[in-house]
């Protein structure tokens, strides 16, 4: 391994396989990493665009990273208790991983009340835990003031206000815990009774962590 | 690309391109990056020490480089005689053509008329650039009281103040009390189109004259992190 000075010599394959090839950052895909890798081999996923290294028998993340999805344009919705996958708010997991979770939701609808109403879908065997700064019908106090931790797959009903042409905006901030399943986090939503529009600059970010 | 155990053949020059060269570190400068690089390449710019992969059709930062943090290093008091409009030292260079996660912990503690004492604090962004902010406040705009943690409604703003070089996003505070401590939280999105420029905090006292004094606190800052998409 590590570092050679070449002379005049016939450039071998032992050569090539042990001063470069396993010194590479090798691009692969989560599913086409190198099969028998050892310590210090690094390697970048091009689908889920991470950096990992080969440490004490496994692959980590060799710096952290994140990745997000963001809204480049408004979307409006109006198919009342009818979800349906957000185009753009996607985003992949890996298997046995840790990520923090963080994003903004921007709404906007023609009338006031808890008119978004959304969830997320995460692979087999995940567990995701979150809580938003938002309005929702149910808190306990009343409906202006909360912050709450949901599960995903627990439908969120959000305020959205209309007041003098602005809506709200719902703060994310959570965790993912992945189980051996890779997959997608995805954001699902609907409209309660009014039109709903998800504006453009909604974002979700993961941040592996482990 | 992808990984190969080399036996004895001959070394072709696609075998070094795809598994040698791009996937090697390539050691250049800002000016003299790959010109046409793929997913997962990887460099190294010995002129801005700055170690970059590329993801998602730009070269991004790895480690710190990646999150710019500003912070305002000592408590100031920016009511300076009559001036109005008064900068802060929370600043952070964007590049043009980007998109931004920025983030905000905005400390101030306000004193004066508390009837009438508004403050006005500023986004100043590139003059061409846009973006979505959400705010949390220590301070209840909607009632006018102190809810101790949070504000009661997230609004969301929207950059529509398009100036000669600067856009702006506003918003006004108003003590409730002598010496009233105000925090603010402010993050969103940033996105820069032609221009770059600078984001940065600026403070405003309106035309009321009876705020003493208008401190920024100690440890406040500002963070702009490039995003990533997948």
């Amino acid at each position: 391994m590590p570092y050679k000075d070449f002379g005049l010599e016939t450039l071998t394959s032992s050569d090539l396989n042990t001063y470069a090839m396993q010194q590479m950052i090798i691009r692969c895909t989560s599913g086409t990493r190198p099969s028998s890798p050892t310590e210090g081999w690094h390697i970048y996923e091009t689908d889920t665009r991470r950096l990992l290294v080969y440490r004490s028998g496994q692959w980590v993340m060799s710096v952290p990273t994140d990745v997000t999805a963001i809204k480049n344009f408004d979307e409006s919705y109006n198919n009342p208790g009818v979800f349906h996958n957000d185009s753009e708010l996607v985003l992949p997991v890996a298997g046995n991983s840790t990520y923090i979770l963080t994003g903004m939701i921007v709404a906007q609808s023609l009338s006031d009340g808890f008119n978004l109403r959304w969830f997320f879908t995460v692979p087999t065997g995940t567990t995701m835990r979150y809580m938003t700064n938002h309005p929702v019908s149910d808190y306990a106090s009343g409906s202006t003031v909360n912050v709450r931790f949901f599960n995903a797959g627990d439908a969120i009903n959000m305020r959205t206000q209309n007041f003098s042409s602005t809506g709200q905006t719902a703060h994310l901030h959570g965790v993912v815990v992945t189980g051996s399943t890779p997959g997608n986090v995805v954001f699902r939503w609907t409209n309660f009774t009014a039109q709903v529009t998800i504006r453009g600059d909604s974002f979700i970010n993961l941040r592996q962590v482990s | 690309m992808a990984f190969k155990t080399f036996t004895s053949t001959t070394l072709t020059a696609s075998e070094v391109n795809d598994y040698l060269m791009s996937q090697a570190i390539i050691r250049c400068t800002s000016g003299t990056r790959p010109s046409s690089p793929s997913e997962g390449w990887h460099i190294y710019e010995t002129d801005t020490r700055r170690f970059l992969g590329y993801r998602g059709g730009q070269w991004v930062p790895y480690g710190r480089a990646q999150e710019l943090y500003a912070f305002q290093p000592d408590t100031v008091n920016f009511r300076i005689g009559n001036d109005r409009l008064i900068s802060s030292d929370l600043k952070i260079e964007v590049e043009a053509g980007k998109k931004y996660y920025f983030d905000s912990h905005l400390s101030m503690t306000v004193s004066g008329d508390t009837a009438s004492a508004w403050v006005e604090i500023i986004m100043v962004i590139p003059s061409d650039a846009t973006g979505t902010m959400f705010r949390n406040s220590s301070f209840d705009i909607a009632t006018g009281l102190p809810t101790g943690l949070h504000e009661t409604l997230s609004t969301w703003e929207e950059i529509n103040f398009p100036g000669t070089d600067k856009r702006t996003w506003s918003y006004n505070v108003v003590p409730l009390a002598p010496d009233t401590f105000i925090a603010q939280r402010r993050c969103g999105i940033l996105r820069t189109f032609s221009q770059a420029g600078t984001l940065e905090v600026w403070f405003k006292h309106l035309t009321n004259p009876d705020i003493d004094t208008l401190l920024m606190e100690r440890g406040s800052f500002l963070r702009v992190k490039e995003i990533v998409e997948i």
